[in-house]
């Protein structure tokens, strides 16, 4: 992509998450994620690069599992996927009453039990589906939630401050306003992330994390290798090694969009069970992300950032012809 | 306090046996014994051995880059614990 189409690009965007996903988010939802849907598929169909990238990820990840023209059907509910992810943050607003109508929470007596028993929970999640808004909405029904992740524009090299405080006002402050604590944000160095979680789940509070992260190289020492998509991806079990420490029960939970892109199930599983060393239960962890992935591939936020699929080892060839991206 | 410390260090958190026997001055976080989870097994540890809950404020690499900086944050806290068990006994 040249550079006139690079700031294109960058002016969708910003026009997207700052005028027209929050005046479409006003109308009924049918409308407003077909609004969400029809971007999806402009971009689809303008953005042939980033295009080439998701199909690429695709072919070589589930290739054996997908046709070449399955494959394209599937980038194109990608990048639906995550034109609709702006309308359910924008749905946030007040106490998130209006996402709360669209999405249905599975398995809330799991959490209910988890926390009756006074150790915390700690739900374990993939970068997958609308994660972020649905931790946001368990916060805004009851549960008091607190993340472990990074925001990807605080940590990629190369982000402006102007780009970082773009997505700290129109996407962060959005989310962070339900929930307990701020995000615990694991950088290299800040050796506290582990204990802070331990004292919010001393609190008895739910704890979020995405498992699928791609590793950051300070942490590639602390990886295990465990079968995900097909292949030995490297993988960082600090869920497992969390709850082994504070007696944390590990829920797993995905939340997936129904065929009209508008509604949405929040899936809570049981506790999963804990017995056998941290490779044997973390290996649980993964199987369950596989298996959500596979359901629902076009889900899966990886396919947009190459870089996160060649870390996590998942990419024989590594096709990595743009920096990563800043759209969502 | 530091033999206790350095004890369960080496045991349980240095997997390079290069650094062994751990001086009470080497940089846990600069050899990476400790990192994330590692330090909060130390602070479970702690909380065991001692009595001790480590306050989320206080975990700064400044009160547990070494054994002895790890004591030093230690000792006016084991103090206290140590009054408020006398003054409940």
């Amino acid at each position: 992509m040249g550079e006139a189409g690079q700031l294109l690009r960058r002016a969708e965007i910003l026009a997207y998450w700052l005028a027209v996903a929050p005046l479409t988010a006003r109308l009924p939802a049918s409308l407003a994620y077909g609004v969400a849907c029809w971007r999806g598929d402009q971009c689809f169909r303008y953005w042939p690069q980033k295009r080439a990238e998701v199909v690429h990820g695709l072919r070589e990840v589930l290739g054996e599992e997908l046709s070449d023209e399955a494959a394209e059907r599937v980038a194109r509910d990608v990048f639906r996927s995550i034109s609709c992810q702006v309308i359910d943050v924008m749905l946030l607003r007040g106490q998130a009453e209006p996402l709360e109508r669209l999405v249905e929470i599975r398995g809330r007596e799991h959490l209910d039990a988890a926390l009756a028993a006074g150790k915390g929970a700690i739900l374990c999640s993939a970068h997958f589906g609308s994660y972020v808004s649905a931790f946001s909405l368990l916060h805004a029904s009851g549960f008091p939630l607190t993340t472990i992740g990074r925001w990807w524009w605080n940590y990629r090299p190369g982000v402006s401050l102007a780009v970082r405080r773009f997505w700290d006002i129109v996407y962060a402050r959005r989310t962070l306003r339900h929930r307990q604590r701020p995000n615990i944000e694991p950088w290299p160095g800040r050796v506290q992330v582990a204990a802070q979680a331990a004292a919010a789940l001393r609190d008895n509070e739910v704890v979020t994390i995405c498992s699928d992260a791609a590793p950051l190289d300070a942490d590639l020492t602390r990886t295990i290798d465990v079968p995900f998509l097909g292949r030995q991806a490297r993988l960082l079990p600090g869920v497992v090694t969390l709850a082994q420490l504070t007696g944390a029960p590990v829920l797993m939970a995905f939340v997936h969009r129904l065929p009209d892109y508008r509604h949405q199930v929040l899936e809570i599983s049981p506790p999963v069970p804990m017995d056998g060393d941290t490779s044997t239960v973390f290996g649980r962890c993964v199987t369950a992300m596989d298996g959500a992935i596979r359901a629902s591939p076009a889900e899966w936020d990886f396919w947009f950032e190459p870089h996160d699929l060649a870390s996590l080892g998942l990419l024989r060839d590594g096709m990595l012809t743009t920096p990563a991206s800043i759209a969502h | 306090l530091e033999v206790v410390i350095n004890d369960y260090i080496s045991r349980e958190l240095v997997q390079d046996s290069a650094l062994l026997p751990l001086g009470n001055g080497t940089s846990l976080l600069e050899t990476g014994v400790l990192d994330s989870l590692s330090l909060l097994r130390l602070v479970v540890f702690i909380q065991e051995r001692f009595g001790i809950v480590v306050d989320d404020v206080d975990l700064v690499p400044e009160n547990f880059d070494t054994v002895d900086a790890i004591c030093a944050y230690l000792r006016p806290l084991a103090g206290e614990t140590a009054g408020q068990a006398g003054g409940h006994g």
